[in-house]
């Protein structure tokens, strides 16, 4: 139980940290576009694109990380009514969900980034699959932190049962 | 009714595009005798231009028109060369001819099916409201409002223009406060946008025409028996004819309407040469990356000299 | 249809988060129904998260925090009470002006609830105010964070509607301007009632001189970023980045409060609460894809048509659906869900896109402070430390003020349609 926290945790640092650096590129990137424009009548072309694109890797793995720090916007008035164990079995059920179905869009995600991902994009011409990849990295990391906390709710209700 | 054809475009129901397809679904129910069904989806109901091309070539939908045609055969992008052509109708009989032909059946390397393309829209032309641009002089300096297309920018930098990227939809009040002085578009985009409220002057330079090809997914096409296919490509031809003729008029209309708004001038013969020699670096950039050859760039300069 | 909703339902009640429950949902809906385009689920998900637009997202949040951190946010409140203070429940009166300030701001009313809430809330139970009143009047009036512009919901708007932000923008700020002050109104007349204080201004005038001086350095923030954005100076994304920037520069070397090593948590912090936004942006747009295919839209016009009820009748029947949606349905899904489904209809009962937005984003916003979701009272309940229910209770009173502004724009369309007009024509 210990350990597996732990590996999450220095996950999460890892993954905030790279999701946060992003970012920062991307605020960076949106002022020198401006100052850029109306200080020297000049552009960088494809700026925007960048930002999507980066904007798009922020998406999909904040939102796996956000998946082990349960902070995901969710309806839990009914959730939270039910005791102790069952509201284990029900977690341990959703989180087999949520890995069920970052798994479809992994599995799905192959065929289309054959078939799609040698496209490029308008501006940079970056083939399309730079971008696409961020679906299977994404899914797969919620796959991993939902897999974790099955693990770590079924150790609860272990240790639930003995008390 | 064993073949359903889901068609999606971007526009609305009352565009030429849309109303062409209406045309192409009572047209090809009627003659394959209701054994191919169309359901038409206008508006972008089903997503932009770049992700239905996507369902296109995955099967998801069965057939889409827009942009990205590149992503079909890079050699569409010829249609769209700066100053290549002096009017629309010379681009049509290019896309018509045999080398047409050829373009739209290399489209099958990259799994699209075209059986025919036509022209999207009238020739796009510049307004602005500082100068009208006569030469390529005029256009030095200039804050150009472009979209964000590869050929765009590199055409109107060649020329010494600055290309700004702004939104469309926030493209009327760019123009209305200065932040870009012109804009390039086709006459039925400026007026449907009022562009005119904030412009001075239209200047019918016939830069660039773009092309519109008919996406269909080859899977689908190639389940249908031989007879109709047959009724599937006479259909698809006459569609594009048809949409190429209401657009094209469509366009004219239009250009009516900026006449009584805004201060119109041409570009005479020698000016043209002008900007022809000014963006053949644009040309030659695209023969460099091996989008095609000048052999075929003569073969088309050829076939519209006969216009 | 049903496969689809329903299964949605069954997932919301398990607890599972929003997002996963559209994306869960509409897999059901492709097993069951079209099992043959399975292939596009990936395909709609990456579409859903792929907006320059919605850059403008963590861009406001973070500007937010920094004004937080930096001091302006208090500044402001001073600045707020030398205004409205001396009225009676002078306080719940700062508490709504701040609001409308800080609205204009502020891209979303959710931070303005933990903002303005984390200081003004206990000042006000010092003051003899009960909690009850304080976080009810807190979270009313922050639902006019995001419908004064800058508005985060109104960039969203823009986008399925293809309307532009700038006119947008314009139209949202009167109705936003009308609900400040009713609230004001209803503040005080309840304070009447209460008996609440009204508030000893003991600052000199030098003070006073120097809060309005800093005040003003942050007022111009919301003219700047709406102006940029009204008159294509810049996207609403690039001006939000510069907001950014002004509000570093000002933490940092005006008020000197805002520590270079603050800076990088509250910038984790407003890009992971832009993640846990978009996927569920981008899972919603697998649902919309659902209802084009299905063809929903046609469906509700035709049923919309067909009722041959007068038109007063109908709008105010989508206010109320609108406003049904808003309760259980977070802001964002619930204009994505929405706008497809409603505005092909807009155009032939008179109402215009930018009208339907305004009538949209005020109907919302009430959804934000009714349980049993309500983004603002989570975040009022954690402050105040009282239930929900409670809180909304206490909120009713104030309501009533967007509910009557709601009503105005809907039969009023010069509300919002004047102020676009006179930039636009
Ligand atoms: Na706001
Ligand atoms: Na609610």
């Amino acid at each position: 139980m210990q350990d597996l926290m732990k590996i999450e945790q220095f996950a999460n640092r890892i993954l905030e940290f790279l999701v946060t650096a992003l970012f920062f590129a991307i605020l960076v990137l949106t002022i020198i576009l401006v100052i850029l424009r109306y200080g020297f009548n000049a552009a960088i072309i494809g700026g925007n694109e960048a930002m999507e694109y980066m904007f798009i890797y922020t998406t999909a793995i904040g939102a796996a990380v956000s998946l082990g720090k349960g902070e995901h916007i969710k309806i839990s008035f009914l959730l939270d009514r039910w005791k102790r164990p069952l509201r284990n079995a029900i977690n341990i059920v959703n989180y087999v969900l949520i890995a069920f179905i970052n798994t479809v869009m992994i599995k799905y995600s192959f065929g289309w980034i054959r078939s799609a991902g040698g496209f490029e994009s308008p501006v940079l011409r970056i083939p399309n699959w730079i971008v696409q990849v961020s679906v299977p990295i994404g899914c797969g990391l919620a796959v991993l932190y939902c897999l974790n906390h099955v693990c770590i709710e079924i150790r609860n209700c272990r240790s639930s049962a003995k008390d | 009714d064993q073949y359903l054809f889901k068609y999606a475009n971007t526009q609305s129901e009352n565009h030429p595009r849309s109303k062409s397809m209406v045309f192409f679904k009572n047209t090809l129910e009627k003659a394959s005798q209701g054994k191919i069904k169309v359901e038409l989806y206008f508006s972008g109901v089903l997503g932009k231009e770049a992700e239905v091309l996507d369902m296109v070539k995955m099967g998801t939908v069965q057939g889409c028109r827009g942009g990205l045609f590149e992503r079909a055969n890079k050699k569409y992008l010829m249609y769209t060369l700066p100053f290549m052509f002096e009017d629309a109708d010379t681009v049509v009989a290019v896309m018509r001819s045999d080398l047409g032909k050829r373009i739209n059946k290399g489209a099958m390397a990259n799994g699209f099916y075209i059986p025919a393309t036509g022209v999207a829209g009238g020739m796009r032309n510049i307004t602005c409201s500082k100068r009208p641009v006569r030469t390529v002089a005029d256009l030095k300096g200039l804050k150009m409002r472009t979209p964000p297309i590869d050929v765009t920018i590199r055409t109107f930098k060649a020329l010494g223009a600055n290309p700004q990227q702004v939104a469309y939809t926030e493209t009327y009040m760019a123009l209305k406060t200065g932040v870009v002085d012109g804009q390039e578009n086709p006459f039925s985009n400026a007026v449907d946008m009022k562009f005119y409220e904030a412009q001075k002057y239209l200047s019918v330079v016939n830069w660039q025409v773009h092309p519109d090809p008919l996406y269909v997914n080859p899977a689908w096409y190639n389940r249908l028996p031989n007879d109709l296919k047959a009724v599937f490509d006479a259909v698809a031809e006459a569609t594009m004819i048809y949409s190429d003729t209401i657009w094209l008029n469509s366009e004219q209309n239009y250009f009516n309407t900026l006449k009584e708004k805004l201060e119109v001038n041409h570009c005479d013969p020698s000016a043209r040469k002008d900007f022809v020699k000014g963006v053949k670096s644009v040309w030659q950039y695209y023969v460099d990356e091996g989008y095609f050859t000048w052999d075929e760039i003569n073969e088309a300069l050829t076939i519209a000299a006969k216009q | 249809m049903f496969i689809l909703l329903a299964s949605l339902a069954v997932c919301l009640a398990l607890g599972i988060p929003i997002a996963y429950s559209l994306g869960l949902s509409g897999f059901v809906y492709f097993a069951v129904v079209h099992p043959d385009i399975l292939s596009i689920l990936p395909q709609r998900f990456l579409a859903g998260m792929d907006s320059y637009a919605m850059i403008a997202l963590p861009l406001f949040v973070l500007m937010g925090l920094l004004m937080n951190a930096g001091g302006i946010t208090s500044r402001l409140i001073d600045f707020s009470l030398l205004f409205v203070g001396r009225l009676r429940g002078g306080l719940g009166a700062v508490n709504v002006f701040a609001s409308m300030v800080f609205g204009g701001i502020s891209g979303s009313s959710v931070s303005d609830t933990a903002s303005i809430g984390a200081v003004l809330i206990p000042e006000m139970k010092k003051k003899g105010y009960t909690a009850e009143f304080a976080s009810g009047i807190t979270v009313a009036s922050s639902t006019m964070g995001m419908i004064i512009p800058p508005s985060v919901p109104m960039i969203i708007y823009a986008l399925v509607s293809e309307e532009s932000v700038g006119k947008l923008f314009l139209g949202s700020l009167i109705p936003g301007v009308v609900i400040g002050v009713l609230m004001l109104g209803i503040t005080i007349m309840v304070s009447y009632y209460k008996k609440y204080p009204r508030e000893e201004i003991t600052l000199t005038r030098k003070q006073k001189i120097d809060r309005t001086r800093q005040s003003i350095l942050a007022l111009i923030m919301p003219v700047f970023v709406v102006g940029a954005v009204v008159f294509g100076i810049a996207t609403a994304t690039e001006s939000a980045g510069v907001g950014v920037l002004y509000a570093f520069l000002i933490g940092t070397f005006v008020l000197r409060q805002l520590k270079f090593r603050a800076i990088p948590p509250l910038m984790r912090d407003s890009i992971m609460t832009s993640a846990n936004v978009m996927i569920i942006i981008a899972l919603s747009k697998l649902y919309i894809w659902i209802l084009a295919l299905e063809r929903v839209p046609q469906a509700v016009a035709l049923f919309i048509s067909g009722l041959e009820l007068p038109t007063f009748v109908i709008l105010l029947s989508i206010d109320l659906i609108i406003l049904i949606t808003g309760t259980f349905v977070d802001v964002s899904p619930a204009i994505l869900l929405l706008t497809p489904v409603f505005l092909p209809s807009m155009a032939v009962l008179g109402v215009s896109r930018v009208q339907f937005g305004v009538i949209l984003i005020t109907g919302l916003a009430v959804g934000l402070v009714t349980p049993p979701v309500g983004m603002c009272l989570n975040v009022a309940s954690a402050i105040s430390k009282l239930g929900i229910g409670t809180i909304f209770r206490a909120a009713i009173p104030f309501l009533l003020a967007n509910i009557i502004t709601l009503i105005l724009i809907t039969y009023v369309p010069q509300l919002s349609g004047w102020l676009p007009s006179l930039f636009f024509e």
